[in-house]
């Protein structure tokens, strides 16, 4: 597969309202290198911890929304139901091809 | 002398212990840095035509001198049509939304951004097992 077949996707994880450190601690052996796993498989490109402690936010490229939405639901914090993630199809800003002298369109 | 090892017990465990000694747990929770603030554009409305003929084309090079001076790190297009994700190499929202307000969308009242402050992933930590270098 080429790489213009893959799709980027910005994650946006939350962790459950109400979720205690008690509850998310006990999954972190396991998280932590679950993730870094789905990074070393190219299957995220970048990730962040949220400064609100809320969560994370991470760019996955799949081919489609529903592998990242798999992959990221397989997760151990996915599996217990205390994170969850918006996940928003992102590309290339298209529009700097006006630079270039392309004409815009507009979208929907 | 029960007491005084106890004492000692309670001093010890109110020592600072180097990180590689500390639980997967405190490892996981050591705060980071915040590094950047990822801007998650979204349009107020549609645009007419005639609004995206008249602003776009000044967004575009004024977008490109974000990038140009630093402030912009990346940036993309929502493929659901909705408006545009920066990462912004800044690390207050109040800076953030200072520089993008500023941009011909934002004049305009047409493009507003959720700002979310990001940093390193602190847990990653729970996999170093070696000794930090200032502590070697």
């Amino acid at each position: 597969m080429s790489a213009s077949d893959k799709s980027k996707y910005l994650a946006i994880g939350t962790f459950t309202e109400g979720a205690t450190p008690e509850q998310l601690n006990p999954f972190m052996s396991q998280e932590v290198p679950a993730t870094l796993k789905l990074y070393v498989d190219g299957k995220m490109d970048q990730f962040w911890l949220r400064h609100d402690g809320k969560g994370v936010v991470f760019v996955m490229t799949t081919e489609t929304a529903e592998e990242a939405d798999a992959l990221l639901k397989a997760l151990p914090l996915g599996q217990a139901d205390l994170l969850h993630f918006e996940l928003i199809p992102i590309g290339t800003l298209t529009a700097f091809g006006v630079l270039l002298g392309d004409k815009f369109s507009v979208g929907k | 002398m029960l007491k005084l090892y106890r004492n000692i017990a309670a001093m010890i465990a109110l020592l600072p212990l180097p990180s590689f000694a500390q639980s997967p747990a405190a490892r996981a929770q050591t705060p980071v840095p915040t590094t950047h603030v990822l801007a998650i554009g979204h349009f107020t409305r549609p645009l007419t035509l005639q609004e995206a003929n008249s602003i776009l084309p000044h967004e575009v090079p004024d977008t490109l001198r974000l990038i140009l001076d630093g402030k912009i790190d990346q940036g993309w297009v929502r493929q659901d049509h909705n408006g545009v994700v920066f990462l912004m190499n800044v690390t207050t929202i109040e800076e953030a939304h200072a520089l993008l307000e500023k941009l011909p969308l934002g004049q305009a009242k047409l493009m507003e951004f959720d700002l979310v402050p990001v940093g390193p992933l602190g847990p990653l930590r729970i996999l170093l097992t070696d000794t930090p270098p200032a502590t070697k």
